[in-house]
């Protein structure tokens, strides 16, 4: 299961953080947030996207400014996590018509809903990006108010 | 009419960084009363500026309320930004859960199947006992939902369920099984990893579900799926025996077959951990091995990493099999990413053989007194001092291993240990005097003792040990062992060479050194002197030779004698009045005399012998030693009180007996922490009182019976039916 995820700049300000874990206090999560994005920043180019932490496995990769990050647990996937990062990404990507850093900043509500149709209580849920889009787009268009029907 | 909206907000954060606490807070302030609007619309852009806010940190527990307002609400985007907010700051102690079960009903139920899923989402956040509990059968109802859409999130959401409320899994349990068979796979995807996550916690109960997943695996063309089906069997598989024959080439031919690396290796990984690759054939432990060779030299460092750590757990379980792994590995310490080089650091001590021993240390040395220039992906190695104390930890520990059973050459490991003691930028130095000292004092062999004489001899001279950077690290600690060695196995240094090394032993850069250094040289000296003395024949030529090496040697005490420290002073002049009465009385030449010098000598008899750790065990207990003699026979009823104190309901019924219960106040946990500080005060007030933490035994004060009183011996327990009782 994923436990949490986070989308940490390159200066470290946080960008999303999503928990699926309901275990820790408010301050126990500032705390994960602020070891492992130091934990993440000080990594070099090159270097694997897998780090240890206490139990669970930090799995994480830059895309640009922006480092996507996941706390997975000790017997998970690492690189299934890795794709579904990277699947995020894309989604992102495609939503938004390449993706930059300030589109997540402006739009962070987006950048959770489209994570909600892709993961739900930490596990992947769609694994297909077309049907994620399409929903997102139907969602969209439903809160404009615009006529939809659901087939 | 809002001030800002939510672009506002995020722009003034961005145009405002000096003064961003102030400015949030002012932002904060306009949302307090925005929110509570009676304006739909901008009581939804308030808590959605709340959001973006609370994920910078700032606490958003008070509008908990609001948050269930804009849920509540009619339009879809206001509820989505209402669920968004529950999600992200909701835990279970928030007290408008309560307030929550209709609306969330209501959403599930509802007949847009977007809300539904909103619905889904934030109940998988914030599903409390409670909530779980009345919503289950609306839940239950819903895996039968007709969108698949609606289902998968459903499955999902009920691990979520469980957790909180265990009995909707005896109820969930037979749809879940109807899901794995659902037409839509996202469903089965959903439903196994759900099924996955259980058997983490209780494999036994999911075993009727093997044939079931046994088809979905050999049917499945889902990679996603694929890999969860793998990790579930994994889980089943130590419940059940029979399950590894059939499961095992089935992974055999997914692993052959697979041309993707996250399945190659999610089976590589799961057997290993499992333990499942216990039972495979060789032909597939071979397959294994070669798949896992493939990881560890590819360039994608993620399996490269992952490779290693899957080799680190399976060494565990065939220890053979690092043979086949020595020179990758080896390979991988000049690795660009410092996380694999620890991590094949790691793997070292398990591949480590007899002949393989020194080819390995000096490859990890070399690592050690590299070029300070090296520079790796932007990390100078030089200066990496975790890094490097990893490594020499490594080189003590795989030579020390066994007592040192793979170390064919000795010679080889003093040198390999007097070249550590030069290297820069580690921690444990310290680790590696000891090991020399160690190994040292265990080698009793005449020409190795001599040898290491001689290293020693070379150490102390050497000027390189004596730099401030080296003192300073704590590197030159290692004449610690050089002088205390000296001294205690003089007999094995030649006489020629004596002379020489006391005025080493007496240079003025001794002083540098730090106290226990010193401690060391100044009682070496004396041993050596000493030795020199009865070995040296000195005749009316030579006997200048006697006063000129006592004279200086007592002037160069003077050096150690100007310390501070108080030790180093006492055994300064200690010595210094032995040399000076030898001085005054002895007569080199008059053989009567020597019986002086070999009476001081005598004081330094006796071997050193490494003791076992079970050693104390050897010792046979004297005969006249009764260990059950009772010594201290109120000792023995202070025990028993706290024996019988383990059982409450026994220390109960003979307290009964002392003290009318009636007058037994329980106090409150906070007049008990009242008296313990009361208790602390006077006890930190007492100049004559010692602080013992043992103190601290579970004693109550309050029932401090008159001993002699309590009849111990006429009480018989009946102990199955206290354990009853305790039950």
């Amino acid at each position: 299961m994923i436990n949490f995820m986070l989308l940490v700049s390159r200066q470290g300000k946080v960008r999303l953080t999503k928990w699926f874990n309901s275990n820790w206090t408010t301050k126990e999560r500032s705390k994960i947030v602020k070891e492992v994005s130091s934990l993440v920043l000080s990594r070099r180019t090159k270097m694997c996207n897998v780090i240890e932490y206490k139990e669970l496995k930090i799995v994480y990769r830059r895309y640009a400014s922006l480092f996507f990050i996941a706390g997975i647990d000790a017997n998970d996937n690492e690189l299934l996590c890795l794709e579904i990062i990277h699947r995020y990404v894309e989604v992102l990507d495609r939503y938004f018509g390449n993706v930059c850093e300030l589109d997540l900043i402006f739009n962070f509500n987006k950048a959770y809903y489209i994570l909600d149709e892709l993961l739900i209580a930490g596990e992947l849920q769609e694994p297909s990006k077309k049907a994620v889009l399409r929903v997102i787009a139907q969602q969209d268009s439903l809160a404009e108010g615009e006529e939809y029907s659901v087939q | 009419m809002f001030e800002k909206s939510l672009a506002d907000l995020i722009r003034g954060i961005r145009a405002n960084k000096k003064g961003e606490e102030d400015y949030i807070a002012s932002c904060l302030e306009e949302i307090t009363t925005e929110i509570k609007s009676n304006d739909i619309d901008i009581k939804a852009v308030a808590l959605q500026k709340l959001t973006y806010l609370n994920m910078l940190g700032y606490d958003m527990s008070w509008a908990s309320f609001h948050v269930v307002e804009v849920m509540s609400s009619q339009k879809f985007q206001y509820k989505r930004i209402g669920y968004l907010a529950a999600a992200q700051s909701f835990n279970k102690d928030t007290d408008v859960l309560m307030l929550c079960t209709n609306l969330i009903k209501k959403d599930l139920t509802s007949n847009k199947m977007y809300e539904t899923a909103l619905a889904l989402n934030g109940l998988s956040q914030i599903v409390t006992p409670d909530l779980a509990r009345d919503l289950i059968d609306d839940l239950l109802r819903m895996m039968n939902h007709s969108q698949p859409y609606i289902r998968k999130r459903v499955v999902v959401l009920l691990y979520k369920v469980f957790l909180q409320y265990p009995e909707a899994l005896i109820m969930a349990y037979p749809k879940l099984k109807e899901k794995l068979e659902d037409e839509h796979t996202s469903v089965v995807i959903a439903t196994v990893s759900v099924i996955c996550e259980l058997a983490t916690h209780n494999p036994r109960n999911y075993l009727p579900l093997v044939p079931q997943l046994y088809n979905i695996l050999s049917n499945c063309s889902n990679n996603w799926l694929s890999i969860k089906i793998v990790k579930l069997f994994a889980l089943l598989a130590p419940e059940e025996p029979r399950l590894a024959k059939k499961i095992l080439p089935a992974f055999g031919l997914l692993l052959e077959g697979t041309s993707a690396t996250s399945f190659a290796y999610e089976i590589l990984n799961s057997m290993i951990k499992s333990g499942l690759i216990k039972q495979a054939n060789q032909a597939l432990i071979s397959l294994c091995v070669e798949k896992l060779k493939e990881f560890i030299i590819d360039r994608d460092a993620n399996l490269r990493y992952l490779g290693l750590s899957a080799l680190s757990e399976l060494v565990v379980i065939f220890p053979k099999v690092i043979g086949a792994f020595t020179d990758i590995v080896l390979e991988r310490l000049d690795d660009i990413d410092l996380t694999i080089r620890r991590k094949a650091l790691d793997l070292i001590p398990s591949m480590v053989t007899k002949p393989t021993l020194i080819p390995i240390v000096d490859k990890l040395m070399s690592y050690l007194i590299k070029d300070e220039d090296e520079w790796f992906n932007n990390i100078n190695i030089f200066t990496d001092k975790e890094y490097r104390s990893c490594i020499v930890n490594n080189i003590l520990n795989i030579c020390s291993k066994d007592k040192y059973a793979n170390i064919s050459n000795f010679q080889w490991y003093i040198c390999t240990l007097c070249n550590i003691s030069f290297v820069e930028n580690i921690y444990n130095v310290d680790n590696v005097a000891n090991q020399l000292m160690d190994v040292c004092i265990r080698l009793k062999d005449t020409p190795l003792r001599k040898f290491i004489m001689e290293k020693m001899i070379e150490l102390l001279k050497n000027k390189v040990i004596f730099e401030k950077k080296f003192i300073k690290a704590g590197n030159s600690n290692v004449l610690y062992v050089a002088s205390y060695l000296l001294g205690e196995f003089r007999n094995s240094i030649d006489i020629e060479n004596v002379e020489d090394l006391l005025f080493s032993l007496t240079s003025s850069e001794a002083k540098e050194l730090s106290d226990i250094v010193q401690n060391n040289y100044i009682i070496a000296i004396l041993k050596i002197y000493i030795y020199w003395l009865l070995k040296s024949d000195f005749n009316e030529s030579s006997i200048d030779a006697f006063k000129q090496i006592t004279t200086m040697i007592m002037q160069k005490l003077q050096l150690f004698m100007n310390n501070s420290g108080i030790e180093v002073q006492d055994r300064a002049n200690l010595v210094l009045e032995i040399l000076n009465k030898i001085y005054e009385q002895y007569d080199p030449i008059n053989d009567v005399d020597k019986d002086l010098i070999k009476s001081i000598d005598s004081l330094f008899d006796g071997e050193l012998k490494p003791v076992a750790i079970k050693a104390q065990k050897m010792v046979p207990v004297p005969n006249e030693l009764d260990l059950d003699h009772v010594i201290n026979e109120e000792a023995q009823e202070m025990l028993n009180e706290i024996e019988s104190s383990f059982a409450d309901e026994s220390r109960y019924f003979w307290m009964s007996r002392v003290i009318n219960p009636k007058q037994i106040k329980e106090p409150t946990k906070q007049e008990l922490r009242e008296a313990r500080k009361k208790r602390e005060q006077s006890k930190k007030d007492n100049l004559f009182y010692l602080d013992d933490e043992d103190d601290e035994k579970p004693q109550n004060s309050f029932y401090e019976p008159d001993i002699d009183e309590i009849p111990i011996v006429k009480f018989t327990y009946d102990f199955g039916k206290i354990n009853i009782i305790l039950i």
